[in-house]
């Protein structure tokens, strides 16, 4: 558990200082934050915006196939690019501007 | 009834005292209607009687109408006329006039019968003859006071009784005369005749004193003829007997008809059904009166009750096809496991587990909450319980009541994992595997976004920008291309000119450029020098990198590393086995693409499955006898026959080879088995070069002689060791039997598997140690060897000499790589972090490419089957992918990608492959014979030099540019 909770730690520490990554918010279906590198105005923001995003792309990947599972979600913009990692239980929300150097 | 009853038990002590009771009572009963209607009538003779019944003879059916009347009103009054007879009668007897009236208001006074009492002295003559009437009658009276003694145990039956003896009563006094009975009431009425015959009876019953009353009504009975008898005795009395109708007392006709008198059957058939039918029709009534009936309004009452407002809650579910899908799934999944979580729901309670025993009674939503564990969102939890509450508010409170608690125990579930959540280490209580694997993938897309570029230009995609430039190129080129027809003709000019221009020239002129894309590396590898790479054989996008710390350990981590590197992060690994000692040597199976042999320096040989996370190898030989005692320096998974000549036991064998001087085969079974292919005996090299010189042109036959023979002459020269530590092996790609050892003496020994004593040939190639050997891909008898000695050579199986040597650096060469693009090109890197890459259709002398990594020293090369990428590794971790690119001549550049496009989408027993690697094999052979037969006759000067003056750096620059000097 430790072993495995160290492994999650670092993994976050190493996404976090990758190039241009803003922010890394872990929430589960609902919106409620379990872990968030980013500010309190941000975070709930993104939690309830992202995690609605989510569920939607989810219904219309399940829509078409239901033995189909979402499991990643981008979205580019101007600005940043969007990434959610999707499970059952909860969101892995990363925000990272690629142009950034 | 009641009271009957009481008295029937007391019967038997009141025998005695009843018994004059009732002898009185009727008498009483009597009396009193008489009293009440005929009191006047007391005295008269039963003649009068008789003679106003006779009288009466035409009315008779009247009277016995009267008398039934009496009889109904005596039962009735019996008791209420009896205080009449005692309160009022006096009174009455004094007044006369006072009307006594009963409680329904009837006239009961007693009417005067002065006239008949005339008419009663007047045929007071016959009260004598009613003597023995009277005896006959009070015998009946007894009788029947006796019966109605006895018949006092129905109380119907005795009131008849009683009636009936009353009217026996009544008759016999109205035959016997009245005095008997006033004489019973003598004590109380004081009629003026009675008193007479009181004083009569007392006179005549003064000895009988203390005697029973009824005793002394008997004698008073039979004392009563004397008075009448006082009358008239001469008087003659004609007394006529005339028979009277037959009085029915009682006459309860029979219902029964007989079934044979048709008639009257029918009658009461026909009666009795309606009856039957008034019945059916009037179940409740039997009276069957129809009568209006004034009842009360009922009471209006206004009543107010409190109660608790009911809740109400609404809820709004969207269903989609795949809820419903997933509804569905789990209904069936459900109905499979009908038995199983009933036992569990038991089990559960059994635990005491509040929460899941709740969560189980709720109906269908909590199912899924049961697949996924307590520690699912609770989002669903909550929306089924609100249902479930919504549901149950319109059924009823009792249920709401259940279903509050469930409720409640939910939400206190909910809160408590809320609570968990909002912990700071709440990401423990999430399942971090899943997590782990959701981290990976994102790192993957936050890598990729910023590999992007370098990545599209790895999977030499082409790049659309530089389409376009290299069409304006073309036309460029073109429009110049008329002024230099001779360009092809120019060609060989050009490449000597070439060879005196800078690098920079190169790049300018089109020649190869490496471009670096980036370096697989992390701060696990960091001070590890990269001890070995290898591809996985199925996804090249896998690389697996050994590294070991060649330097002193710096810190006390395992010193042992293995990577599996995706290209998708090179930023990270996939995989991480550490060991605890350096790893070696390292192939990735073909077979069982997720199989990883590993070498170590201790002489282990492990397998790794790298589809498990698990940081244990599945396979070890750490305690075999087989084992290695030295480093294993190389290590394969050959496909060949397991068993000599048996084509069906082919499959796949590890081959590892050892400084412990021996080449061993292992084979994956349950365990590893081992067995030695080759024991690497020494040769010296005095004893084989004269014998190499000898049979130099000869070829394989005469090469293993000699080395037999070197193996029969060694016993002159005495060797601390026997045998010579193998650095590296390969095996032919044409025919898996035969393989070259490079050993640290520095010679190659080409071997074949049947025979495990004797080398096949030998080359006495080196003057140091051998790094590497690789046949070539593309010609079957060409293969390239690198050493120590600084030198890379080319040979030919068939020749005992090189067919070139290549040099261009001062220091050992570390690893060579043949491309799999082009069957001329090959890489090398050295020790001073030097890059070659060789075409030798391009030049044997210089390399196309020569890259210098500084404060570096390269440890291994590797060429990407899949991308016109090479990789090298370093003595500080890292992985450094470099892309080559051929900027040459546009029509050149597409050819090579085309035919790797080719390469990497066809297995590589395709046709056109075939053919490719047919061509570029020619393309080899051809640089080889032009290679022989232009330096021919410089071949006999060049030889015996490089192999004299040995590894002295300065002489092998010469024989470089003898080599040239031949090349040209």
């Amino acid at each position: 558990m430790t072993k495995d909770y160290n492994d999650v730690e670092t993994a976050l520490a190493r996404i976090q200082a990758h190039k241009g990554v803003q922010g890394i918010v872990i929430a589960t279906h609902e919106g409620s934050v379990i872990r968030s590198t980013l500010d309190n105005i941000q975070t709930p923001q993104i939690s309830t915006l992202v995690t609605q995003l989510a569920s939607r792309g989810k219904s219309v990947v399940r829509d078409l196939d239901p033995e189909d599972e979402l499991t990643f979600l981008r979205i580019r913009s101007k600005k940043h690019e969007i990434m959610v990692a999707e499970t059952k239980q909860y969101l892995l929300i990363v925000i990272q501007n690629p142009h950034e150097l | 009834m009641a009271s009957s009853q009481t008295r029937l038990k007391k019967n038997p002590l009141l025998v005695v005292s009843l018994q004059p009771c009732c002898q009185q009572h009727p008498a009483n009963n009597a009396a009193q209607p008489r009293d009440a209607q005929h009191e006047t009538a007391s005295g008269h003779s039963g003649t009068h009687n008789t003679q106003s019944s006779s009288q009466l003879d035409g009315s008779r059916s009247r009277t016995g109408l009267n008398s039934s009347q009496i009889f109904n009103m005596g039962s009735r009054q019996s008791i209420r006329s009896s205080h009449i007879g005692l309160d009022k009668k006096p009174g009455d007897k004094r007044e006369g006039t006072i009307s006594i009236r009963d409680d329904d208001g009837n006239d009961v006074t007693p009417q005067s019968l002065m006239s008949r009492r005339i008419v009663h002295k007047e045929g007071g003559g016959a009260s004598t003859n009613d003597m023995s009437m009277t005896s006959v009658i009070k015998e009946t009276v007894s009788d029947v006071l006796n019966h109605l003694e006895q018949l006092t145990t129905s109380s119907w039956s005795s009131s008849v009784m009683s009636k009936s003896a009353a009217s026996f009563a009544n008759s016999s006094h109205l035959a016997s005369g009245s005095e008997s009975i006033n004489d019973d009431r003598d004590d109380e009425s004081s009629s003026v005749m009675s008193s007479e015959s009181v004083d009569d009876v007392r006179g005549h019953i003064g000895s009988a004193q203390g005697t029973k009353k009824s005793a002394n009504a008997l004698p008073g009975l039979s004392m009563q003829p004397r008075a009448p008898a006082e009358i008239d005795p001469n008087k003659l009395i004609h007394v006529t007997l005339t028979e009277t109708d037959t009085i029915v007392l009682l006459d309860v006709p029979s219902v029964c008809v007989s079934s044979e008198s048709v008639e009257e059957a029918t009658l009461v058939k026909s009666a009795n059904a309606k009856y039957k039918e008034l019945l059916a029709s009037r179940a409740n009534n039997d009276n069957f009166v129809g009568r209006g009936m004034q009842t009360f309004d009922n009471a209006l009452k206004s009543k107010d009750i409190q109660a608790t407002a009911q809740k109400q809650a609404s809820v709004e579910v969207m269903v989609n096809q795949w809820a419903i899908f997933d509804a569905y799934n789990e209904g069936t999944s459900r109905i499979g496991t009908a038995d199983g979580d009933g036992t569990k729901d038991t089990e559960l309670e059994g635990l005491g587990i509040e929460f899941a025993v709740a969560a189980n009674s709720v109906p269908g939503p909590a199912a899924l909450m049961e697949g996924n564990g307590s520690e699912m969102g609770s989002r669903s939890m909550a929306h089924s319980s609100s249902v479930f509450a919504t549901q149950t508010d319109d059924t009823g409170s009792e249920i709401r009541a259940s279903s509050s608690n469930t409720h409640a125990q939910l939400e206190a579930a909910q809160s408590q994992s809320q609570t968990r959540q909002d912990d700071k280490d709440a990401i423990t209580s999430i399942n971090s595997e899943r997590l782990v694997q959701s981290l990976t993938l994102m790192e993957q897309a936050v890598v990729g976004n910023n590999y992007e570029k370098k990545l599209i230009s790895y999977r030499n995609v082409p790049d659309a920008e530089k389409i376009e430039q290299k069409r304006i190129q073309d036309m460029l080129r073109a429009l110049e291309h008329d002024n230099e027809d001779n360009a092809i003709e120019g060609y060989d000019r050009e490449g000597k000119d070439m060879q005196n221009m800078t690098d920079m020239d190169h790049l300018n002129n089109g020649i190869p450029t490496l471009q670096l894309l980036w370096s697989y590396r992390c701060e696990l590898t960091r001070g590890r020098s990269v001890m070995y790479m290898a591809w996985n054989k199925q996804n090249e996008d896998i690389l697996a990198v050994a590294y070991g710390e060649i330097k002193p350990p710096s810190h006390g981590s395992a010193p042992g590393l293995i990577l599996c590197w995706s290209v998708k992060n090179p930023e990270w690994p996939e995989r991480i086995y550490t060991s605890s000692s350096p790893v070696t040597a390292m192939d990735f199976s073909r077979m069982n693409p997720g199989l990883l042999a590993a070498g170590f320096l201790d002489g282990r040989v492990a397998i790794y499955d790298v589809r498990r996370k698990s940081e244990k190898p599945v396979l070890d030989d750490s305690d075999m006898n087989g084992k290695h005692h030295d480093p294993v320096w190389e290590l394969k998974w050959i496909e060949r026959e397991r068993v000599m000549g048996d084509e069906h036991s082919r499959g796949e064998t590890l081959v590892s080879v050892s400084t412990d001087g021996r080449v061993t085969q292992w084979i994956v079974r349950k365990g590893l088995e081992f067995n030695d292919l080759m024991t690497l005996k020494r040769l010296t090299k005095q004893k084989a070069a004269p014998a190499a010189a000898s049979s130099s042109g000869s070829g394989t036959g005469s090469a293993s002689g000699s080395g037999a023979n070197g193996g029969a002459n060694g016993k002159s020269t005495s060797f601390i060791a026997r045998q010579t530590g193998g650095l590296c092996f390969d095996f032919n790609p044409k025919d898996s039997n035969i393989y070259l050892v490079g050993t640290e003496d520095g010679h190659i020994h080409k071997c074949s598997c049947s025979y495990n004593e004797q080398y096949l040939s030998t080359f006495y190639a080196h003057n140091g140690p051998v790094n590497k050997v690789k046949w070539s891909p593309f010609l079957a008898g060409a293969f390239l060897s690198c050493s120590s000695d600084w030198t890379v050579r080319l040979w030919n199986q068939d020749s005992e000499e090189e067919v070139f040597k290549f040099q261009s650096g001062k220091d050992s060469i570390a690893d060579i790589a043949w491309s799999p693009h082009s069957s001329t090109c090959f890489g090398s890197v050295s020790s001073d972090g030097r890059l070659e890459i060789w075409d030798l259709q391009f030049s044997v002398l210089d390399p196309i490419i020569n890259h210098n990594v500084l404060d570096r020293q390269l440890t291994s090369v590797m060429f990407a089957s899949q991308s016109p990428t090479i990789l090298t590794g370093d003595d500080y971790g890292a992985v450094t992918v470099y892309k080559i690119c051929r900027n040459m001549i546009s029509e050149e550049d597409a050819s090579t990608s085309g035919i790797m496009n080719v390469h990497a989408g066809m297995s590589p027993y395709d046709e056109a492959v075939q053919m490719w690697k047919a061509s570029e094999a020619v393309a080899l052979m051809q640089v080889i014979t032009e290679k022989n037969s232009a330096g021919a006759t410089s071949a006999t000067q060049q030889q015996p030099q490089s192999s004299q003056q040995g590894a002295a750096p300065g002489t092998q620059q010469q024989g470089a540019s003898a080599g040239t000097g031949g090349s040209g």
